[in-house]
């Protein structure tokens, strides 16, 4: 029982830090149709920046707005100089697939290249853990998801305030008949790409306080982010959320009692299931087939 | 009649090869100007044009005074023009009430229940069915949302892309009487591209017949409601 207790709140802390990925993957692949395979660079770029920066001033709230500010203009330009001139050249989702592929590549390149290719750790202050009989929650563990859980909720917030889910979701139906509408559509991706890089960076900087990070867990994280978006087939915040911690909790099951090495594997193979046999994923709209 | 729509020798097309030629048309306030052709002869590349979709273009468009060459299809709404998608203006997975949110989001409560109530006066039908996701209307409920959604935009002027395409002949029937309601009631301007001619010749005030990207001829209602008109001008 107190196994279970601890393998639930344990995959709930890192279901809660992959949605905050899931939830930005997600919006951005819906809203542009690009498959961001970048977003894993720009989760580590979140996490080296703020690293970088608090290894210089020692000043939390400087590495956080940097590390905000590196990855908000590092997505403006790859939007920019890359996704938006294909999608306006009207190029197919495997040419921009291939461009984040090496998007992410060339970024994961130069961080390494400037900032190396060892593993990063914070000097956290927060340390410490609350003891019950065999449970543990560690300070750290409460930190991120307190942190994640407000991340989620701003984000929530800022769609209501700004009536921006119908429009999103809009773009995500039919691009052009949005402009129609008099959406201006090229706002409406650098705000989704900004706002998802945002949400990216802070669930790497959280990963970071546990563990520390090395270069290549962007890309395992965001294989991971891009089950979800399968399983999910709406811009749905709190489903993104529920499925991201099912997932943590299926993965956390492997590990213990099967074979760490099968935790990937499994969670793929659950995927290839569901786009054989229900390809518009688990949650969607139920939609006339002639109509999709 | 003071011209709302001026397009002056335009030319456009896709990937650099031009479907359009020296195109040069106007459009009056309150007027219809019916856009007939044969199949890839150019009408719905001259809408996507006006429209701003097509932005590779020579020559110009201008809409109430102001040049359209340098605005985007977003800002079109605001000055006053409104394009109908072929195949209708459905958001297959917004309801409909969504849709009524979504085109009036920025206008006041009792604004937009009023711009509603109109709407749902022309298609009381619409009101049956506004849980119903955009996906799963029929053609029918397609259309009438369609149009309630071009009529909630309340701009001046219509480009539409073939409004009754793939309806059945009642539902047809419904669009033309809809368009000549808001043409004489509402004095819209319209450019209608039409495959349907009985449409086109029954709505139209002048027709424009394009021909391999270049405009064949034009005829003002008393020519083109003349016997043999179709033989004589279209298919020869």
């Amino acid at each position: 029982m107190e196994t279970a207790i601890q393998i639930l709140f344990n995959s709930f802390v890192s279901g809660l830090l992959l949605s905050l990925v899931a939830i930005g993957f997600t919006y951005i692949f819906r809203v542009t149709k690009v498959f961001h395979l970048a977003h894993g660079g720009i989760y580590i770029a979140g996490a080296f920046s703020c690293w970088w920066m608090l290894a210089k001033t020692n000043n939390w709230f400087a590495s956080i707005a940097f590390a905000i500010a590196v990855v908000s203009i590092l997505i403006y330009l790859i939007e920019k100089t890359i996704y938006l001139p294909l999608n306006k050249k009207q190029s197919n989702q495997s040419i921009s697939f291939i461009a984040s592929t090496g998007l992410y590549v060339i970024t994961i390149n130069v961080l390494a290249l400037f900032l190396g290719n060892d593993k990063k750790v914070f000097n956290s202050s927060i340390s410490g853990s609350y003891d019950y009989g065999s449970i543990i929650f560690t300070k750290v563990q409460l930190f991120q998801s307190m942190i994640a859980m407000l991340s989620i909720a701003s984000f929530s917030i800022y769609l209501k305030i700004t009536k921006s889910n119908l429009t999103l979701q809009a773009v995500s139906d039919n691009e052009t008949m949005s402009k129609v509408f008099g959406i201006n559509t090229e706002k409406a991706r650098v705000n989704v790409f900004i706002v998802g890089s945002i949400l990216a960076s802070i669930s790497a900087i959280l990963k970071m306080l546990e563990f520390g990070m090395d270069l290549q867990h962007g890309m395992s994280i965001t294989l991971t982010a891009s089950v979800v978006i399968v399983l999910v087939s709406r811009l749905d915040i709190g489903l993104c959320v529920l499925f991201s911690i099912l997932l943590t909790i299926l993965q956390s099951t492997i590990e213990l009692y099967l074979n760490p090495q099968w935790k990937e594997g499994i969670t793929f193979l659950i995927l290839l299931l569901v786009i054989l046999f229900r390809t518009e994923g688990i949650i969607s709209y139920n939609l006339r087939k002639d109509r999709l | 009649m003071s011209e709302l729509l001026e397009i002056q020798n335009l030319s456009s097309g896709y990937n650099g090869k031009d479907v359009l030629q020296d195109i040069s048309l106007s459009v009056g306030k309150g007027e219809v100007l019916g856009i007939i052709g044969q199949n890839g002869s150019g009408k719905s590349t001259l809408l996507k044009t006006i429209a701003r979709i097509i932005t590779d273009n020579a020559g110009n468009v201008f809409f109430a005074g102001v040049e359209l060459n340098n605005k985007n299809t977003w800002d079109l709404k605001q000055l006053g023009l409104s394009w109908f998608v072929q195949g209708g203006m459905v958001f297959p997975t917004m309801k409909v009430s969504e849709h009524f949110e979504f085109t009036l989001k920025g206008k006041s409560k009792s604004e937009s229940a009023h711009i509603k109530e109109n709407c749902i006066s022309f298609f009381p039908a619409l009101a049956s069915c506004m849980d119903k996701r955009g996906g799963n209307l029929s053609g029918g409920q397609r259309q009438m949302l369609s149009f309630a959604m071009l009529l909630s935009q309340k701009t001046q002027c219509w480009l539409l892309d073939e409004p009754t395409a793939g309806l059945a002949p009642e539902a047809v029937k419904d669009a033309v009487d809809f368009l000549n309601k808001m043409k004489e009631q509402e004095n819209k301007t319209m450019i209608l591209v039409e495959h349907n001619y009985q449409v086109a010749f029954e709505l139209a005030d002048k027709i424009a017949v394009i021909k391999d990207g270049k405009i064949y001829n034009s005829f003002q209602k008393t020519e083109f409601l003349k016997e043999n008109f179709l033989n004589k001008h279209l298919y020869n």
